[in-house]
């Protein structure tokens, strides 16, 4: 904003002086130290504001609660730190959650699923052959030898080889 | 007020604050009774409502009781007080706003302004200029964004210093005075209200 012919200070260059003098140029504010006109517009501006500051404070209604110092029991339970406190507490709790579930669901280690379907393939394998020598105890070459692939036992046969005793037929 | 005695001004308010720090209650009664009505007006000006403002002005000193400990310097208390202020200021509006997504503007508002008036035993005239008055500040303050708003009340309506307002806002000073000048240009061009001022305007 171009100032005037006797170098009075502009509307920007008051509002500046108004804010703080300290904004102005050099040469302004020896200006304004001299002109009357300039201290007269700045004043007027500064009353302005004076004015609107006191009637703010006339036109606010009169305070009618007055503050109220809280009872002693106000001041034991409060704690300036309290939301340290409350931090370092949420904090502790989420390590000591985070390390238990890392304990509690890790993966059991040296599990392998194919070495233990071949063990369990052997064990069957093993039972298998167990049950078929409770049935036959005689290995298939042995019965070739002996001449007999019946292994039922003729009841009749064995009583004529080998006949009851008298202390047999009494018991 | 010259600097002496404002130096003085501040030792003893640091000494008041340091014994309350230390739960001497007659020192907090001091404070209470040298600041309960600056910070009332401060909250008034922001909320235009008795009730809301006197609710405020409570909650505002229990936060200060509750935090004193905290304070680093005690002299700067009032700049402190201001700052918690300011910021019940912002969740008081921040919570009106949201409670106006689910509610009409609520009765209890009207009602508090109404009572406001008719409890101000001022003659018909002082009324309409005290109605015109916050109306127009109003619709100034409406034009001004908010930093500029937030600085122009508390240098002009709360009377304080652009240092305190630069502890305040957190701002520098450079920036409290930019959004300063920017908000007295815009109040120059504020012909009713400054009309109104100078007693031109009835």
């Amino acid at each position: 904003m171009r100032r005037d012919e006797q170098g009075h200070l502009n509307k920007d260059e008051l509002v500046m002086a108004v804010v703080g003098e300290a904004g102005l140029a050099e040469e302004m504010r020896k200006h304004l130290a001299l002109c009357r006109h300039c201290v007269a517009e700045k004043e007027r501006l500064a009353r302005d504001l004076a004015v609107l500051g006191e009637m703010a404070k006339g036109f606010t209604p009169p305070l009618r609660k007055t503050v109220i110092i809280p009872d002693e029991q106000f001041f034991r339970h409060s704690r300036p730190w309290g939301w340290r406190l409350a931090f370092g507490t949420t904090l502790a709790t989420a390590v000591v959650v985070i390390m238990l579930s890392l304990f509690l669901f890790r993966p059991t280690p040296g599990v392998n699923l194919a070495a233990l379907n071949k063990e369990m393939l052997s064990d069957e394998r093993l039972m298998t052959e167990i049950s078929m020598l409770e049935n036959n105890p005689m290995p298939p070459k042995w019965e070739a030898i002996a001449g007999e692939t019946d292994s039922t036992v003729d009841e009749a046969f064995i009583d004529f080889v080998v006949p009851l005793g008298a202390d047999d037929e009494v018991s | 007020m010259d600097g002496h005695d404002h130096a003085k001004d501040k030792g003893d308010l640091a000494s008041r604050v340091e014994r309350a720090r230390g739960g001497d209650r007659s020192a907090l009664g001091e404070l209470i009774a040298e600041f309960q009505e600056d910070i009332f007006r401060m909250v008034y000006y922001r909320t235009r409502s008795r009730m809301d403002a006197e609710d405020l002005t409570q909650e505002i000193f229990l936060k200060v009781f509750d935090n004193l400990p905290a304070l680093k310097d005690p002299r700067m208390f009032r700049s402190w007080l201001f700052r918690i202020a300011v910021n019940k200021v912002y969740d008081y509006h921040r919570k009106k706003r949201f409670r106006a997504l689910f509610v009409q503007p609520m009765e209890k508002e009207a009602a508090s302004s109404m009572e406001d008036i008719r409890s101000d035993n001022r003659n018909a005239l002082e009324q309409v200029v005290k109605k015109e008055f916050w109306h127009e500040i109003g619709v100034f303050t409406q034009k001004l964004s908010n930093l500029e708003r937030e600085v122009f009340q508390l240098r002009f309506m709360d009377h304080l210093g652009i240092a305190e307002i630069s502890q305040v806002l957190n701002k520098s000073e450079s920036t409290v005075k930019t959004h300063l000048y920017r908000a007295v240009k815009k109040f120059q061009g504020a012909g009713y209200l400054l009309r109104l001022i100078r007693g031109e305007a009835i």
